[in-house]
């Protein structure tokens, strides 16, 4: 059994917790935001922290959801001037490329499939984990990254006539 | 399948087969590209490119449970000669100054999962009493308001003396322990928040309604004449916009309020 104060608790989590968020905001200052907010909520769960597992989903989920928020009341009102290339591959600068393009056409994603999109291709997540990740099917994020990518080639067309 | 269905239906994405080359198994897509020739080209070419799965990288998650003490023998041995990903691994175990805002969250934390009520819903004493939908008003007047679409269903346990039982309205008493224990209908994930005055106090509990529903448990202090809470389903967790929007009683997120009378001794 760990320590359970809170110092102890933020000197095992926070470090991921902001890293987490770090890979989803390229602003520091919200990504410090997010993954303040992200630990002062689990703090205050009840969740059983000795459970890795379910701890680090549990924070997967949550941090994505607040930074999706962030990202799209950020888009609302932004014009998409871009669609450059597919949000795809595996690699660090594939990621980032990611990061960017989804961020641009936040206002044009639903919340939804933007936190899919963001662990599958930016956390570079497998679909199973996203599945356990969310507390959906499998087939639902399979689901979720078709409709995404059929989203993101149709704003391609519109964009880029 | 034949090649002819196969070639009907749509593509797996290039990253689902860039995945599947890697060794990350997909039945699904293993099936198409098996029998269409556009995707096992696309298949042979990476396997040339690559050389097989032998570099795959751990997911970060993956990575972030080993960094939190999951046991996981083949990421920290691939973490331990893979730069990129001992980099993320330090990065993730920083010995990190706590600042004062961490100790202005508070010490103490909701009760985790309190152990005494599992016997008894396991032996059955889910049989024993009809379930409390939302808006049913015991004699006694207990204060509870449900807003929302959609059909769930929402109980209360109190544990009082060591003894549990749905809760019948009567007022608490400090000691006394309460939980909630939840039917989501179609939602997914819960929240508990703690009121004083019609205002925010502090967030009990944000995560997945458990399959058993049951909510961690909280016990009644002596302070003030009632408990105020309100509990939440959604979804997905939920932001500060929707947590604000809801306390107005705005929007259109499935909630419900239970306001516990207290008798102090």
């Amino acid at each position: 059994m760990g320590e359970s104060t809170v110092e102890a608790v933020y000197r095992r989590f926070f470090p991921v917790i902001r890293e987490k968020c770090r890979s989803m905001l390229r602003d520091s200052d919200e990504a410090q935001d997010v993954a303040q907010e992200t630990f002062i909520r689990l703090w205050k769960s009840g969740l059983d922290l000795e459970d890795p597992r379910r701890v680090s989903a549990w924070v997967y989920r949550t941090a994505t959801h607040l930074s999706v928020d962030r990202i799209r009341r950020r888009a609302i009102g932004t014009e998409v001037t871009g669609v450059d290339a597919d949000v795809e591959g595996v690699g660090t600068d594939a990621r980032i490329h990611n990061r960017q393009l989804l961020e641009r056409l936040a206002s044009k994603i639903p919340q939804d499939e933007l936190e899919v999109a963001i662990l599958d291709r930016v956390d570079g997540l497998t679909q199973p984990e996203s599945a356990e990740v969310l507390g959906i099917s499998e087939r639902t994020v399979r689901r979720m990254l078709t409709r995404l990518d059929a989203r993101l080639a149709a704003l391609k067309a519109e964009v880029h006539p | 399948m034949t090649l002819r269905q196969a070639q009907g239906q749509a593509h797996p994405s290039k990253l689902t087969l860039d995945r599947l080359a890697l060794g990350l198994a997909d039945a699904e897509t293993q099936a198409h590209a098996k029998s269409c020739a556009q995707c096992s080209a696309h298949l042979e070419k990476l396997a040339v490119l690559t050389g097989g799965p032998d570099f795959v990288h751990p997911s970060r998650l993956q990575l972030d449970r080993l960094a939190l003490g999951s046991p996981d023998a083949a990421t920290a041995s691939h973490a331990a000669s893979c730069a990129q990903c001992g980099a993320h691994l330090k990065a993730v175990q920083v010995d990190l100054p706590v600042p004062q805002w961490v100790r202005d969250v508070g010490t103490s934390r909701p009760a985790a999962w309190l152990r005494w009520l599992r016997p008894m819903v396991a032996v059955g004493a889910m049989a024993l009493v009809a379930f409390a939908v939302v808006g049913y008003r015991p004699a006694s007047g207990p204060d509870i308001t449900a807003k929302g679409l959609g059909t769930p269903q929402v109980q209360v346990w109190v544990n009082h003396a060591g003894k549990a039982t749905l809760w019948s309205g009567a007022a608490l008493v400090p000691d006394d322990a309460f939980r909630f224990e939840v039917r989501p209908g179609p939602y997914r994930h819960l929240t508990i928040l703690e009121l004083q005055g019609d205002r925010l106090y502090r967030v009990l509990h944000s995560a997945p309604v458990p399959s058993d529903g049951l909510s961690p448990a909280w016990a009644v202090d002596a302070d003030g004449a009632q408990e105020d809470v309100m509990l939440l389903l959604s979804n997905a967790p939920l932001s500060d916009d929707e947590l604000r929007r809801a306390l107005a009683g705005e929007g259109s997120l499935w909630s419900t309020r239970w306001r516990f009378q207290k008798e102090l001794r």
